[in-house]
C-alpha cells in the first residue's frame, strides 16, 4: 500500500484548493483517455466533468490501497463504460472531424497528409466503434495508452488473462474490419502484398513515426517484453 | 470443406521478421495462394501505422472553464461532507445507506391515478415508518415569478403541505427542504406539494421540470415525484423529473434524469425503469432529456446556508441571464437569492450572450446588485490614448494568438457544427504590457461559450510595454467561419 499522498489526504480533509489541484493535475490524462476511447464525440467534456465529479463524491473511499492514478483510472473507464453503454456518447463521424495538429518537427506538414491522416483516424475510431465496450477499453489501454496488461487487469477488475484474451481478439477483430473499410484501401494498398518475407513495417512511414518493433508496442507500456517471444508487436498482450 | 482462418500469430512474427529462415520460407509459399492471409498482413501493418499515428494524435483541450464551475461546486459540496465528517456531525446511520441502494417504498394505486394521494402498498409486509413531523420548504432563489397557492412568493416565504407552486415563463425557484435536500423548478412548471414531512416528500409534478437533490434517507424515509402516469422513487441522489402535456391529447413526456444515485420508476405497482445516473430515460422514448451533467443544483441547502443574507439583482435592460454562485438565472423578471457573506464573482449575459464579469460584496445585511456592473464598460471614444503599440508587433502578438483562438472555435464547432459569425474583440493592454481587459465589443456568432473562451485567451496575450506609459486599447476583428 502506498503512502497517501498528502495532496489526496487535504481533499479527503475537505480542504477545497486541493479538489482544484487534483482536478488540474490529472486532468489532461483524463481526457486524454476518454477522447481515446470515445473517439472523437462531442460529449467528451461532459465525461471528463462527470468523472471529475465522482473523484470528488468518491475520494473519500480511496484508502491508498492502490496508486491514486489506477483508481483514477479506473473510475474513468468505469465512467466512459457507462456513456457509451447508453449509447449516448456515440462519436458522430459524419459531422465531426478528427482535430489533429502534428508536432511542430514532425514531417507530417502538408495540409493533405494531415487530411489523409485524420481521415485514416476517423475511420480507426469508426471501427473501434464496432468492438464490444470490454475489447474497446483494452485495446485503447494497451495500445493507444501504452498500459501493462497488469494494470488493464486492476482497471477494468479482470483477471489478466482475460485481459490479453481481449486484446487478442481485439485485435483480430480489427484486422478483419481493417481489411474492409474503403476509407484505409489508400493505406492497405500502400502496406501491400509484400510477401516474400522482408518486414514491411517500412512501408508506410514516410511521416517519420518509429519503425522498429521495440518502438511501437513495448517501448510505450512498462511490460517487460518476453526475451526470444516472436508475438511481442503490441506488448505481451496477445494470447496465444 | 474446412475453412482456413488466418494464422494471426505467425502473420505477426512474419511481419516482425523473427520467424526462422525456414518457417519464412513455409509463410512464403502459403501467402502467396492465401488472399485471406495475405489481406491480414497487410491489416496488421496498416493497424501498426494506425496506432502509431493514433498515439500521436492531439486531440482539442476540453473547455475545462465550463466544467470548473460544476467541479467547483461539487468541491465545495464534498469539501463540506469531509468536514463535517470529521467533526463527527453525521449520523452514522445515513452513512450506511448508499445512493445506489435504492428501493420501492411506496407505491400508488393505479386505478386512482392521478387523484388518489400515495398509500402503503398491501401485497407486501408493511413498513412501519414514523414520516416525522411537518416540514416547510423555505425559498431560498427566486428569478422572476412565482406562485404558492395563487400569492407570489419571495425570497424567504415557506410553503407547506398541500402548497401549489406556479413558475412562470423564464422564472426559476429555489427551495430548501432540510439540510442537503431541496428542489429546483424550472420555468412553466406547477407542483402541488403533497406530503411534506420531515422523512417524506411526495410532490405532484403537473407540467413542466423539476430538479431534486435529496439527501441521503434513513430507512422507511422516502422522496418521491409523481409525475402521471409514474412515480419516481429516490433514495439519496441528484435527479430531474419533467412532464410535458402533449397538445394533441396525448400521453404526457416524462423524462427522468439522473446525475447521481438511482431512481426506481413505476407504473401501476410495476417497476418500470431502474435509471443510474449519469443517464436518462424518458416515456415515450422519444423524449427529450437534459444532459446529466445539465443538472443544476438547489442553493443554500446546507444547515448554515439557511441563515445566510439576500442578494438581490434587478432586473437590467440588455441583460438576458447571469451566473453566480455557479448558478445560471435568467433576468427575465429580478432575482433573489441567498448567498454567503463576503465577495462574489458573477457573469452577466447580454441578449447575444456576450458576457460581462462583475463582483459583488455580500455582507451580513445582504447585497443588492449595482445594474451598471453586469452592463459593458463605456469605452469614450475621445478618451485621450497617449500610449502606443507598433502595429506590426500587435499584428504578431495577434497572430501568435490565433492558435488558441483557433482551438476555441475548434472546440466549439464540435458542439455547433453550423457556427460561424464575427466578433470584435477589445483589448486594453496596461502600461506593463499585459492585457488588463479583454472583451468582445460586438459578436454574431451565437455561442456564448466561444465568447468566453475567446476572450480568456486574448486575456493571456502579451504585449510589449506601449510607449508612452500608458495602457493602449486595440479592437481585433476576427471571422468564424468554416471551410
Amino acid at each position: 500500500m502506498d503512502a497517501l499522498d498528502p495532496l489526496i489526504r487535504r481533499a479527503q480533509d475537505g480542504d477545497e484548493a486541493a479538489f482544484r489541484e487534483i482536478f488540474l493535475r490529472h486532468r489532461s490524462d483524463v481526457a486524454r483517455v476518454i477522447q481515446r476511447v470515445m473517439g472523437p464525440s462531442p460529449d467528451v467534456d461532459d465525461v471528463v466533468q462527470d468523472v471529475f465529479v465522482h473523484v470528488y463524491r468518491s475520494l473519500k473511499s480511496f484508502r491508498g490501497d492502490s496508486k491514486f492514478s489506477t483508481w483514477l483510472y479506473r473510475l474513468t473507464v468505469n465512467v466512459t463504460r457507462m456513456h457509451l453503454r447508453r449509447g449516448r456518447s456515440r462519436p458522430q463521424f459524419s459531422n465531426v472531424e478528427v482535430p489533429e495538429a502534428p508536432p511542430d518537427d514532425e514531417p507530417l506538414d502538408t495540409p493533405e497528409r494531415r487530411m489523409e491522416c485524420s481521415e485514416r483516424l476517423t475511420a480507426l475510431y469508426r471501427l473501434l466503434e464496432g468492438l464490444s465496450e470490454k475489447k474497446r477499453i483494452v485495446l485503447v489501454m494497451h495500445d493507444l495508452e501504452g498500459r501493462p496488461a497488469k494494470e488493464i487487469s486492476d482497471l477494468v477488475g479482470a483477471p489478466v488473462l482475460t485481459v490479453r484474451t481481449r486484446l487478442f481478439y481485439a485485435r483480430k477483430e480489427l484486422y478483419a474490419a481493417i481489411a474492409k473499410e474503403p476509407k484505409l484501401s489508400a493505406l492497405l494498398a500502400e502496406l501491400g502484398p509484400d510477401v516474400h518475407g522482408q518486414p514491411a513495417i517500412g512501408a508506410a512511414q514516410t511521416n517519420g513515426a518509429p519503425k522498429l518493433a521495440a518502438d511501437r508496442g513495448d517501448a510505450r507500456t512498462s511490460e517487460p517484453s518476453t526475451p526470444g517471444t516472436p508475438i511481442s508487436r503490441h506488448g505481451n498482450g496477445g494470447a496465444r | 470443406m474446412n475453412a482456413h482462418s488466418a494464422k494471426t500469430a505467425a502473420l505477426i512474427a512474419y511481419d516482425l521478421g523473427v520467424l526462422s529462415d525456414a518457417g519464412r520460407a513455409r509463410l512464403d509459399r502459403h501467402l502467396a495462394g492465401c488472399a485471406l492471409c495475405t489481406a491480414e498482413l497487410t491489416a496488421i501493418r496498416a493497424y501498426e501505422q494506425l496506432r502509431i499515428e493514433a498515439t500521436e494524435q492531439r486531440w482539442p483541450e476540453p473547455i475545462w472553464d465550463q466544467m470548473e464551475l460544476t467541479l467547483r461546486r461539487e468541491a465545495k459540496a464534498a469539501a463540506t461532507e469531509a468536514r463535517s465528517e470529521r467533526a463527527g456531525a453525521r449520523n452514522a446511520l445515513y452513512g450506511g445507506f448508499a445512493a445506489a441502494a435504492a428501493v420501492i417504498l411506496a407505491m400508488v394505486g393505479g386505478s386512482m391515478w392521478p387523484h388518489a394521494a400515495p398509500t402503503q402498498r398491501t401485497d407486501t409486509a408493511p413498513v412501519a415508518f414514523d414520516e416525522g413531523a411537518p416540514r416547510e420548504g423555505t425559498v431560498t432563489a427566486i428569478a422572476g415569478r412565482a406562485t404558492g397557492d395563487a400569492q407570489a412568493l419571495a425570497l424567504g416565504d415557506t410553503v407547506g403541505e398541500d402548497a401549489r407552486l406556479v413558475t412562470s415563463p423564464a422564472s426559476t425557484t429555489h427551495l430548501r427542504l432540510g439540510d442537503g435536500t431541496g428542489f429546483v423548478l424550472a420555468a412553466d412548471t406547477t407542483v402541488m406539494l403533497e406530503r411534506s414531512r420531515e422523512r417524506a416528500t411526495v410532490i405532484r409534478l403537473e407540467s413542466g421540470r423539476i430538479t431534486s437533490r435529496v439527501a441521503h434517507l434513513d430507512e422507511g424515509a422516502r422522496y418521491e415525484i409523481l409525475a402521471a402516469p409514474y412515480v419516481v422513487h429516490v433514495r439519496g441522489t441528484h435527479f430531474s423529473v419533467s412532464r410535458q402535456i402533449a397538445t394533441d391529447g396525448g400521453a404526457a413526456i416524462v423524462t427522468v434524469t439522473v446525475h447521481e444515485g438511482v431512481v426506481d420508476v413505476t407504473e401501476n405497482d410495476a417497476l418500470v425503469a431502474r435509471v443510474e445516473g449519469p443517464s436518462r430515460w424518458s416515456a415515450p422514448e422519444d423524449g427529450a432529456g437534459l444532459h446529466p451533467s445539465a443538472l443544476v443544483d438547489p442553493i443554500a441547502l446546507a444547515a448554515e446556508a439557511a441563515d445566510w443574507p439576500s442578494v438581490q439583482i434587478p432586473v437590467t435592460s440588455g441583460v438576458a441571464s447571469i451566473e453566480f454562485d455557479g448558478l445560471a438565472l435568467p433576468l427575465a423578471g429580478a432575482i433573489a437569492m441567498r448567498a454567503s457573506v463576503g465577495t462574489h464573482a458573477g457573469v452577466a449575459f447580454d441578449l447575444r450572450g456576450v458576457p460581462t464579469r462583475f463582483r459583488i460584496d455580500v455582507g451580513p445585511e445582504g447585497a443588492s446588485l449595482d445594474p451598471t456592473l453586469m452592463l459593458p464598460p463605456v469605452v469614450a471614444d475621445d478618451e485621450p490614448r497617449r500610449g502606443a503599440l507598433d502595429p506590426a508587433v500587435v499584428r504578431d502578438v495577434v497572430t501568435r494568438g490565433m492558435d488558441g483562438v483557433q482551438r476555441c472555435y475548434q472546440t466549439a464547432l464540435m458542439r455547433r457544427p453550423d457556427l460561424a459569425g464575427h466578433m470584435s474583440l477589445r483589448i486594453t493592454v496596461d502600461p506593463t504590457g499585459h492585457v488588463s481587459r479583454a472583451t468582445l465589443a460586438t459578436s454574431d456568432a451565437p455561442y456564448p461559450w466561444l465568447s468566453t473562451c475567446v476572450e480568456n485567451q486574448a486575456a493571456a496575450w502579451s504585449f510589449p510595454a506601449p510607449s508612452g506609459g500608458a495602457s493602449v486599447s486595440l479592437s481585433v476583428p476576427l471571422d468564424f467561419a468554416t471551410n
